[in-house]
């Protein structure tokens, strides 16, 4: 084998090897699974957003879905959608992040999870959408659980 | 050796087929005659020979065994075809035992000579007290195929998405009957309706035809080619270029008169239908100077709106806005922003105006709105100036805001700056501004530095901004380092290469930082084709009620970019590691970090047919990363793809399909549009989409089916009148002025200055421009047979000109050859022969004459011409004798032929025994 050949399998290797999880797949600290409502805004430019978050898998702390939103600023609105991964960090943070697929950009979620009698909520939400050449926009959300599983 | 063989037996094989041009195809008269009777003529067998058109050729006519060889052979040569026949007419043939005595004369073929068998000659052979033969005598007249196209319209004017005729004379000018197809080579996209003419026509016949061309709906403006190809069953025989001018009919109304659109649009999906939205936009130009642009869309009823699918259809809800601006100031109502400074405001929207002018001396922006968007608004306002003077080669700038908005977390700031930029050579420019920064947690005073340097060769940003307040304040951010260059090397290197630090807060975070760094060296392979290699780290670590929680990424990838015509590629990968960490409140910490590659590819052509692109992405990354662990994504896309000819009728269509390996569920993601004219102006646009990552309550996603119904109009204004105008009419008695009966002239092309235009169907045309060029007709967009009327042009700087156009009429000339003084016939071509009319202003017409003498004017407008006939050029000088007459054209008149009768040169013969007589010399020539 060559050297080149060496180096460019080192870096394969160096690129794609995966350390264990931080998301465990034990017990689920807090049960996301559902249809959530997600309203939040943009710092800059100044924009809102409005939606829906769907969780439709959770695995222990593990959960995929899907983030239809509309944004609206100052150009009009704009739908943006795509899948969803993250992790049920303890039983009152999440953080996941949105792949939108109109922009190759992922935007990186976190939030307080409440559980409530009345109504189960993601309150004091902050996102920072990072592209290729470093942050994007930043702003904040919240959801309110519409139905379960 | 070899080569000296292969070189004689092609010799040979040459010479083998001469002799055989040379020698009769039919043996003569040895079997079918029979001596008759004396007097009595008997038939012998035919003489045929090979011949081209214009060529000499010589027969050889053998004595028939028949006759007796001790007996001398009369001969007489008798012409019975189109040919000239050259030698002795009549002889005698001594007595000749035992060898073949042949006849032999020279046949001149004419130019023009059918292909085929023809007979030519008769040669009379006759013995004394015998019997008397005749021997036909034949040439097998070889084909030689030609054809003659030419198009009715040099230049054909069109507006594009429309449908023409290209109509064209098509002649067969070789000498035997022949099947011409007619083909046309248009640009890319431009669509050829029918099959492929087809004409069989014979010799010197002549078609009319047309071929009908759709021009597509995105055709850029101006000239274009097409080639007329005429092929016969040998391959191509001729072809005609037309040029044609596409012209856009909306550009030219909207000129100056803005186009309003209006429509509805309504979704419908299969959990009901949701609430329409109206839908109105404004563009155009309202003088010279001055052009607006708006827009509103509006939904009828807010409760159930469904924004993904008016977005669809191109609707997007709010901000409307109207702006007029000019090519020095901008003023905008309605949804507006501005961008002052990093120091006293940006990322400034609200509803309210704004206005930004740029002057010699002077720049001046200004905003005065509420901070409402995409919501009803909770207060605040949006308050700003923004004065610059022009300071020697700089400026000196001051601005003031005042700026509030409830949206997302109050955001305040007062703020009064001044600031200047100024060059210090090199291409090198620096800036800088002081401001002091009042907001909602305090008041700092912040500073600004700029170096901004763009030379040739390179490109340099440097940036240092110290903003208190950050974001929360309406700066980008609290702090700021930045840098970004370029620089071209030798060899078509370019690097490229930048850093850059922040800090921010606002009422999301309490701490934002964010840091990155990127270096790419690039090198164009060829004109078409880079590659290069990127290598890049970003990060950023924020702080917000939630928790701390940050991302962080170093990736080294490769990079092509190619386009081979139309068609383009690229292809990207790139490998490197992601990290992650997350905090919260409670005090669980976890940092990940894990590899990533990614690989990407790419292959589009953009055509007149669409625009079609077919793109691939996998990526594989670390669990826990915040990104999916493994993820392909597969994407076919046409866009623009014109269903009926002319573009008129658009399809739009994607297909992408996500796949995660069997992490999770395969999603496919389908988008199918499509635009069409429904007649009376009305313009439909239909979307279907399903879109996996919509989902409804029930966790389904589902078909959005979205329609728009749109009619444009132009809203003509009254101050905006044409510059000039006129009509192309045809002037059929020439009397320079347009009178009731004498109709406009649709599809001619008139130029001003920079501007053309296409005559309606009522042969008017506009101008708008404010210059004083005149207004020009191009005479080769005129159907063939018209010409300008040349004496009632309208004078310069009118507003108002018509131009007449007047029928033309062909007329032949006919140089007739006369004996000369000794009595003999002049035989010549008369294809170098120059015959000319010169009009009554001067100007020459030229005719086309052909060998036979025959010149033809083709298209001659009405008048007096005086005619001018040079025919020294010709194998024997020729000319005519006494006044060439005058002749005139009648409005659409045909004049009959004018027959000039040519001489041969007098020949006068000098005595050389006196000198200074006109006969002394040799002899001579006189005109």
């Amino acid at each position: 084998m060559t050297r080149g050949r060496c180096a460019m399998l080192a870096a394969l290797v160096w690129g794609c090897a995966a350390p264990v999880s931080p998301c465990g797949t034990g017990l689920a600290p807090v049960d996301l699974l559902g249809t959530w409502t997600y309203e939040g805004d943009q710092s800059a430019p100044p924009a809102t957003l409005s939606g829906t978050l769907t969780i439709t898998s959770q695995a222990g702390q593990a959960f995929t879905g899907t983030l239809d939103v509309t944004q609206m600023d100052g150009s009009g609105s704009h739908p943006l959608s795509g899948p969803v991964t993250g992790c049920a960090l303890d039983a009152a943070s999440v953080d996941f992040s949105a792949l939108f697929t109109v922009e190759a950009a992922a935007r990186r979620h976190l939030g307080t999870v409440k559980m409530g009698v009345t109504m189960d909520s993601i309150t004091n939400g902050t996102w920072v959408e990072s592209g290729s050449s470093g942050p994007i926009a930043s702003g904040t959300f919240k959801s309110a659980r519409q139905s379960g599983p | 050796m070899r080569r000296s063989g292969l070189l004689l037996a092609a010799f040979s094989a040459g010479w083998a087929t001469a002799a055989r041009a040379q020698t009769p195809s039919v043996a003569l008269g040895v079997d079918t005659l029979r001596p008759g009777s004396p007097g009595s003529v008997e038939a012998a067998s035919t003489v045929r020979v090979a011949a081209e058109p214009r060529s000499f050729r010589i027969v050889t006519v053998p004595v028939p065994a028949a006759l007796r060889a001790d007996r001398e052979v009369q001969f007489e040569i008798v012409a019975a075809g189109p040919v000239t026949i050259l030698g002795a007419l009549r002889g005698a043939l001594p007595p000749a035992r035992g060898e073949v005595r042949v006849v032999v004369f020279t046949a001149g073929l004419p130019a023009r000579a059918r292909a085929g068998v023809t007979p030519v000659a008769r040669v009379r052979l006759s013995v004394a007290g015998g019997a008397v033969l005749d021997v036909p005598v034949e040439l097998d007249v070889a084909r030689i195929p030609g054809a003659g196209v030419r198009l009715t319209r040099g230049l054909v004017a069109v507006h594009r998405g429309t449908r023409f005729e290209l109509g064209y004379l098509l002649t067969n000018t070789g000498n035997g009957p022949d099947s011409l197809d007619v083909g046309l080579t248009a640009p890319s996209g431009w669509q050829v309706q029918g099959p492929t003419p087809r004409h069989v026509l014979e010799s010197d016949g002549t078609a009319q035809g047309t071929i009908s061309v759709t021009v597509p709906e995105g055709t850029a403006t101006g000239a274009a080619r097409l080639r007329l190809v005429v092929r016969g069953s040998g391959g191509e025989r001729t072809r005609a270029d037309a040029v044609i001018e596409v012209v856009d009919p909306a550009a030219l109304v909207a000129a100056y008169a803005p186009r309003l659109t209006a429509g509805v649009a309504t979704v419908v999906g299969d959990t009901g239908a949701a609430s329409a939205a109206i839908g109105l936009s404004l563009d155009g130009q309202l003088s010279d100077g001055l052009r607006v642009n708006g827009r509103l869309v509006q939904e009828l009823d807010s409760r159930h709106v469904d924004t993904r699918g008016l977005g669809r259809v191109g609707y997007f809800l709010g901000s409307p806005y109207v702006t007029l601006a000019s090519d020095r100031w901008q003023a905008t109502g309605g949804t507006t922003g501005v961008v002052f400074s990093d120091l006293t405001g940006v990322n400034l929207w609200g509803k309210g105006a704004s206005f930004a002018g740029g002057f010699e001396r002077w720049r001046v922006a200004a905003l005065a709105g509420r901070p409402v968007v995409g919501g009803p608004g909770q207060g605040g306002r949006l308050l700003g100036t923004q004065l610059g003077w022009r300071v020697g080669g700089g400026w000196v700038n001051a601005a003031v805001t005042d700026l509030e908005d409830a949206q997302g977390g109050t955001r305040r700031l007062q703020a009064i700056a001044l600031g200047g930029s100024a060059p210090i050579g090199g291409g090198t420019t620096v800036a800088a501004e002081l401001a002091n920064r009042r907001f909602a947690a305090g008041e700092g005073l912040g500073w600004l530095m700029e170096v901004r340097r763009e030379a040739e060769a390179d490109h340099l940003f440097l940036r240092y901004v110290h903003a208190p307040g950050g974001s929360g304040a309406f700066a980008r951010v609290r702090n700021e380092l930045s840098g970004f260059g370029t620089r071209a090397l030798a060899g078509g290197v370019l690097l490229s290469g930048g850093y850059w630090r922040s800090d921010d807060e606002n009422p999301a975070f309490s701490r934002l930082h964010s840091s990155g760094w990127s270096l790419s060296p690039q090198i164009a392979v060829d004109s078409n084709t880079t590659a290069g290699i990127e290598a890049r780290g970003t990060s950023f670590d924020a702080t917000g009620a939630s928790g701390a929680f940050g991302n962080a990424e170093r990736m080294v990838g490769v990079v092509v970019d190619s386009r081979l015509g139309s068609v383009y590629l690229s292809g990207a990968t790139s490998i490197g590691r992601a990290s992650r960490t997350a905090a919260t409140p409670s005090g669980l910490a976890s940092t990940v970090e894990a590899g990533r590659a990614t690989y990407r590819g790419l292959v589009g052509w953009a055509s007149g047919r669409g625009n079609f692109q077919l793109s691939g992405s996998v990526e594989q990354n670390g669990a826990g990363t915040g990104l999916l662990p493994r993820q392909y994504i597969v994407g076919l896309q046409a866009d623009r793809v014109p269903l009926r000819p002319g573009g008129a009728v658009l399809l739009n269509a994607a297909v992408q399909r996500y796949g995660w390996f069997g992490d999770r569920p395969g999603a496919s993601l389908v988008r199918l549009g499509l635009t069409t004219p429904l007649g009376l102006g009305l313009l439909l646009t239909a979307d279907v989409e399903r879109n996996p990552f919509a989902v409804d309550a029930g966790g389904t996603s589902r078909w959005i089916a979205a329609l728009k119904i749109e009619r444009a109009v132009q809203v003509p204004l009254a101050a905006l009148r044409p510059a000039v105008q006129g009509v192309v009419y045809e002037d059929r008695n020439a009397n320079g002025r347009r009178d009731p009966d004498e109709p406009g002239v649709l599809g001619a092309v008139v130029r001003r200055g920079a501007e053309s235009v296409v005559t309606d169907r009522s042969g008017r045309f506009r101008f708008y421009d404010h210059t004083d060029a005149p207004a020009r007709l191009d005479e080769t967009s005129l159907p063939f047979g018209l010409v300008v009327n040349a004496a009632a042009l309208p004078p310069p700087g009118v507003r108002r000109g018509d131009i007449g156009v007047i029928p033309t009429s062909p007329m032949e000339v006919e140089l007739l050859p006369m004996p000369g003084d000794d009595g003999r016939l002049p035989k010549v071509d008369f294809h170098s022969a120059l015959v000319r009319a010169r009009d009554a202003h001067g100007d020459l017409w030229t005719a086309q004459v052909d060998s036979a003498g025959l010149a033809t004017f083709h298209a001659l407008p009405p008048g007096r011409y005086e005619l001018e006939v040079d025919l020294t050029g010709l194998s024997e000088p020729l000319q005519p004798r006494g006044p060439i007459p005058a002749f005139t054209v009648e409005i659409g008149g045909t004049a009959p032929r004018l027959k000039i009768p040519v001489y041969p040169r007098r020949i006068r013969m000098r005595d050389g025994s006196r000198p200074g007589s006109p006969g002394n010399g040799s002899s001579g020539s006189t005109p």
